[in-house]
């Protein structure tokens, strides 16, 4: 299991070959990449000139090795890779990859997108829009949080 | 007793700071009693950050908790809005 939270840009095929690197008993790679949008997700007329990401070192980390520890006592996993970004990001740029690698494909599918889930609610990261008309904190979605509860467990 | 407070995102810009290291009272030993204090002393930024209470996470040693769970010595307390990463 690998968490980065960097700065810089990162590259998912490379990751994915990492990943498999003496390993064949992986059969199934999925991966769920989040990119910067063009425009600002509510007025649609907003244009991003930059996105800035702020977190919390330490916790930031352990909130995200807590989520893969859960995805690993739920599914059969061979590995898991999320990678999550920091700082001045442009519009299309990517923000976060979550690789999860298993024997067979259900496991992979169904963990990536419990791992993407409990993300975006648990692990203390926070998104400011600058565009050309204002600088604003990205406010959080009640569908994040009836996505999260859909799971049906506590943490 | 001797506690380290972190201000996040929205939160940290409206404090104006990313850190304050406060001596406390035995007395204010939770998040909640602890904000109520220094929003009856201080008010300002304090009495925002109280009222915006519902809509606020707090974190003890980098683990979000409830506003009345315990404060100890040397705890790391964290005061952030709703998470948005991902």
């Amino acid at each position: 299991m690998t968490i980065y939270i960097q700065k810089e840009l990162f590259d998912v095929e490379k990751i994915i070959s990492n990943l498999r690197k003496n390993k064949p008993s992986i059969g199934a790679v999925v991966s769920f990449i989040g990119y910067v949008r063009e425009y600002n997700e509510d007025t649609k007329t907003k244009k991003l000139k930059q996105m800035y990401l702020e977190h919390y070192p330490g916790m930031s980390e352990k909130a995200l090795m807590k989520i893969e520890l859960n995805a690993k006592s739920r599914w059969s996993l061979e590995d898991i890779f999320i990678v999550h970004r920091i700082g001045k990001l442009l519009p299309s740029e990517p923000i976060v990859a979550v690789v999860v690698a298993s024997q067979h494909r259900k496991d992979a599918f169904e963990a990536c997108e419990f791992i993407i889930d409990f993300l975006k609610t648990d692990a203390p990261f926070w998104k400011k829009e600058i565009s050309d008309q204002d600088e604003l904190w990205v406010q959080n979605r009640v569908e994040d949080n009836q996505k999260k509860a859909s799971w049906n467990i506590e943490k | 007793m001797k506690i380290s407070i972190l201000f996040f995102a929205g939160i940290r810009e409206m404090f104006g700071v990313h850190e304050k290291d406060i001596e406390i009272l035995e007395s204010e030993n939770s998040p909640y009693k602890l904000l109520s204090f220094l929003s009856e002393k201080e008010q300002g930024s304090w009495t925002k950050l109280l009222n915006a209470k519902d809509s606020i996470r707090v974190a003890i040693n980098q683990e979000i908790c409830d506003w009345n769970d315990p404060l100890n010595d040397g705890d790391e307390l964290a005061f952030f809005p709703p998470i948005t990463g991902g």
